[in-house]
């Protein structure tokens, strides 16, 4: 069987993934989906663009790179939000795996691929493989619908929002810099887009003299530290996405060689290379009442 | 340094520049694995890489890289100083600089007889060689083995939770004075709500110590103490923030077994004798300098255990005033630490780089330390651990023997298909790698076992 596989997001994930499958003399071809263009920060990770290619669109250079060294294989980009796509576009792949960093992206194609199980009678049933990293842990799920916990089934396992300030706090009381960065951003000025240097450099100027107010150390104040908080950037090096893209694909490798039990293996892995080097796998089990995949939600 | 902004944020830009500025070898024969370790170096920053080639029989997977100069130069954001050497030929040259190179990796190495060369020549040289990485990968199993020629001290271990040094059990004397500016029995709810909890939880300590308590400090005995000395401000006090803080973190105010005790045995360990042979590694040259500099510090004051103070302070409900003041006291105290650790230095004319003297004082609890085992390279066959012993046959009989295939347990273990688990592979060599050269999170010790099969993982010392 010539193996179709959908990867979504072609990122620091997303890369890793599509040159794994491009080893992979089964998989004939591979659609990417990723609506996000490159930048310079990128390029310590993602490995199939260059310099020259900051702001193009990464599903379509990462699908040309392969494309032109891969002949075997057919790699076809779609630069656009996963969430326009029609559900009647995912059911002809025989695998997805993503490389996705953001939430509602994967409860949208974790429902639309329980839906697709369910309403076929488990005729359609296709594996979902999900990659997650963070500096230098990661995580890979792996969900067959309407069999295994789905990705809604462990939403209550995610990390709650890290202990908010309150907002008396920021704007009466502030005593550290991430204070004043978050009012500068988020009360003085919520209109200003931070993709543009300019707004960027202003805001710094103003943490600066609301800094001095309240007499504050600006010792850690710079571009990229306003940046780290108003867009929570998430570290991120080549290492733990090769790791975790790796597990990924291994996954599908054994699924397609039908070298695990399904129903009842492991279907979590946790890994952490913060302290020495740790991979560990458990078995999560479906959530009752799961607003997705138990049948007596409706 | 945009380029490595996200990673900046796992190391700093000093643990980006040690990257920027390492040399690595790698040793063995086209694989995936090289490839991969080669691709995540140069991408991480590592700008000088060596490949001494392995003339291999077997026959050669397929790569992804077709050209490795030309297709790692790109990722690269200096000039990538790459180098092909024959093995053979370098292991003939006696005084083949080893030494320029942080970290040196060995990748499927299929011979028994390149091994044995290669452990000879590390062993002639003693503790004058740099940390060896040796890999390998068959169907879905991995191994790797961290042989180090000397011990390698960790500067920043970053710790999953942050532990703050806030010294409730033995304040300084003007961080004494600060508390005592404040007098709970005269202060209103609303003043009373904008002192910050480390001072309510000081307090307790004193009057613990002050009501004669002979016993161990326990979390239960401060939430008494709380709850007594907060008495004059009735019943409301329950609800304010700060006092919720101070209850929740009563356990800072008591005796701890963390790492600061690690550390203390660290230091308590330490021997003198170690500044005398040569350091292969400045960074763990310097940093058992400073932990020497504590220890004599200690023995000349006979102040027990000095370590130095951070100076971080985590957020906490406050005025912005009192916060400010607390945190000064923090910051003086802290630097002021740091100025002993320099005059000691001065003193035993010693010198250690700015640089790792600031991470080492405002980091101090993050130290760690990885001794080198007994074991050398050829640690790896004297185990008996079934899986490592098992891939150890397929890497240097380069075949199944019957004893292997006989185990169930291993299926798989020459299965094709497995670009993947040598991506995996070379992802986490390349990041034990990393945590060398920057000396920036805790490296394997010693051996990392990878079952692909069952995505598991286990880690042991030979």
């Amino acid at each position: 069987m010539d193996c179709k596989i959908l990867v979504l997001g072609a990122g620091g994930l997303g890369c890793e993934i599509l040159k794994n499958l491009a080893m992979l003399s089964f998989v004939k071809q591979v659609h990417i989906v990723d609506m996000d263009t490159i930048e310079l920060t990128n390029l310590n990770r993602q490995f199939l663009f260059r310099d020259a290619d900051i702001d193009k669109p990464k599903a379509q250079v990462a699908a040309q790179y392969v494309n032109s060294r891969f002949p075997q294989l057919q790699v076809v980009p779609h630069v656009q939000d996963l969430t326009t796509l029609p559900p009647s576009f995912y059911k002809d792949f025989q695998f997805i795996i993503s490389g996705l960093d953001a939430i509602e992206p994967r409860r949208y194609i974790n429902e639309i691929l329980v839906k697709l199980t369910l309403e076929s009678n488990y005729e359609i049933c296709i594996p979902f493989i999900d990659g997650g990293t963070e500096g230098l842990k990661g995580h890979v799920k792996t969900i067959i619908p309407g069999i295994t916990a789905c990705w809604e089934c462990s939403i209550d396992t995610l990390p709650s929002q890290q202990d908010t300030v309150p907002m008396c706090t920021i704007a009466n009381n502030p005593r550290c810099i991430e204070h004043i960065v978050e009012y500068v951003s988020t009360v003085k000025y919520p209109e200003l887009d931070v993709e543009s240097t300019a707004n960027v450099e202003f805001i710094l100027e103003k943490c600066y003299e609301r800094a001095a107010r309240f007499n504050i150390s600006t010792e850690k104040l710079s571009t990229e530290f306003i940046l780290g908080i108003i867009k929570s950037i998430i570290p991120s090096v080549s290492t733990t996405n090769a790791m975790v893209a790796a597990t990924c694909c291994t996954q599908m490798v054994k699924i397609y060689n039908d070298l695990i039990d399904l129903e009842n293996g492991n279907n979590f892995t946790l890994i952490n290379c913060s302290e020495g080097c740790f991979m560990y796998s458990f078995k999560f089990e479906r959530l009752p009442g799961c607003q997705v995949c138990s049948c007596d939600s409706n | 340094m945009e380029r490595y902004d996200r990673q900046l944020r796992l190391w700093g830009p000093l643990g980006q520049d040690n990257l920027n500025r390492s040399r690595v070898c790698v040793i063995g024969p086209a694989t995936p694995l090289l490839q991969e370790v080669f691709k995540n170096l140069v991408l991480a920053g590592v700008s000088s890489l060596t490949w001494l080639k392995e003339k291999c029989a077997a026959q050669s997977s397929s790569l992804f890289l077709a050209d490795f100069k030309k297709d790692l130069e790109p990722m690269a954001s200096n000039q990538l100083e790459y180098e092909e050497n024959d093995l053979v030929n370098i292991l003939q040259q006696s005084r083949y600089d080893w030494t320029r190179f942080s970290v040196v990796v060995l990748t499927c190495l299929s011979k028994h007889s390149t091994l044995l060369d290669l452990n000879e020549v590390k062993r002639q040289r003693g503790a004058n060689f740099p940390p060896v990485l040796s890999a390998f990968v068959s169907g879905f199993y991995g191994y790797m083995n961290l042989v180090l020629s000397e011990t390698h001290f960790i500067l920043r271990a970053h710790p999953e939770s942050k532990k703050y040094d806030l010294r409730l059990q033995n304040p300084w004397p003007e961080l004494v004075n600060y508390v005592n500016t404040f007098d709970l029995s005269r202060v209103d709810l609303a003043t009373f709500s904008g002192i910050p909890y480390i001072v309510l939880l000081i307090k307790c300590v004193t009057k613990l110590k002050k009501d004669g308590n002979n016993e161990k400090i326990t979390t239960d005995l401060v939430k008494d103490a709380l709850s007594q000395i907060c008495l004059p401000l009735g019943n409301n006090v329950l609800y304010e923030p700060n006092y919720i803080e101070a209850r929740r973190y009563a356990y800072l105010a008591c005796p701890q077994n963390d790492s600061s005790n690690e550390l203390e045995d660290l230091l308590r360990n330490l021997k003198i004798s170690y500044c005398g042979h040569e350091w292969f590694d400045i960074y763990n040259h310097e940093i058992l300098t400073l932990l020497l500099a504590l220890k004599s510090i200690s023995e000349e004051s006979e102040e027990l255990g000095f370590q130095p103070l951070t100076g971080s302070l985590p957020d906490m409900e406050s005025t912005t005033e009192n916060y400010i003041k607390l945190k000064e006291l923090y910051e003086v105290k802290a630097k002021l630490d740091r100025f002993r650790i320099e005059q000691s230095l001065t003193r035993s004319k010693k010198k250690v780089s700015k640089d790792v003297l600031g991470t080492f004082c405002s980091h101090y609890g993050e130290i760690r330390r990885i001794m080198p085992s007994k074991s050398d390279l050829l640690g790896i066959f004297s185990t008996s651990n079934t899986l490592l012993n098992a891939l150890v046959v397929v890497q240097f009989c380069g075949q199944l023997t019957e004893i292997i295939e006989s185990k169930d347990e291993f299926t798989g273990l020459q299965a094709d298909g497995n670009y993947s688990v040598m991506a995996f592979l070379g992802g986490a060599v390349a990041q034990e790698a990393i945590k060398l050269i920057t000396h920036h999170y805790v490296p394997i010790d010693n051996l990392f076992l990878y079952n692909g099969v069952d995505n598991s993982s286990t880690t042991y010392k030979i």
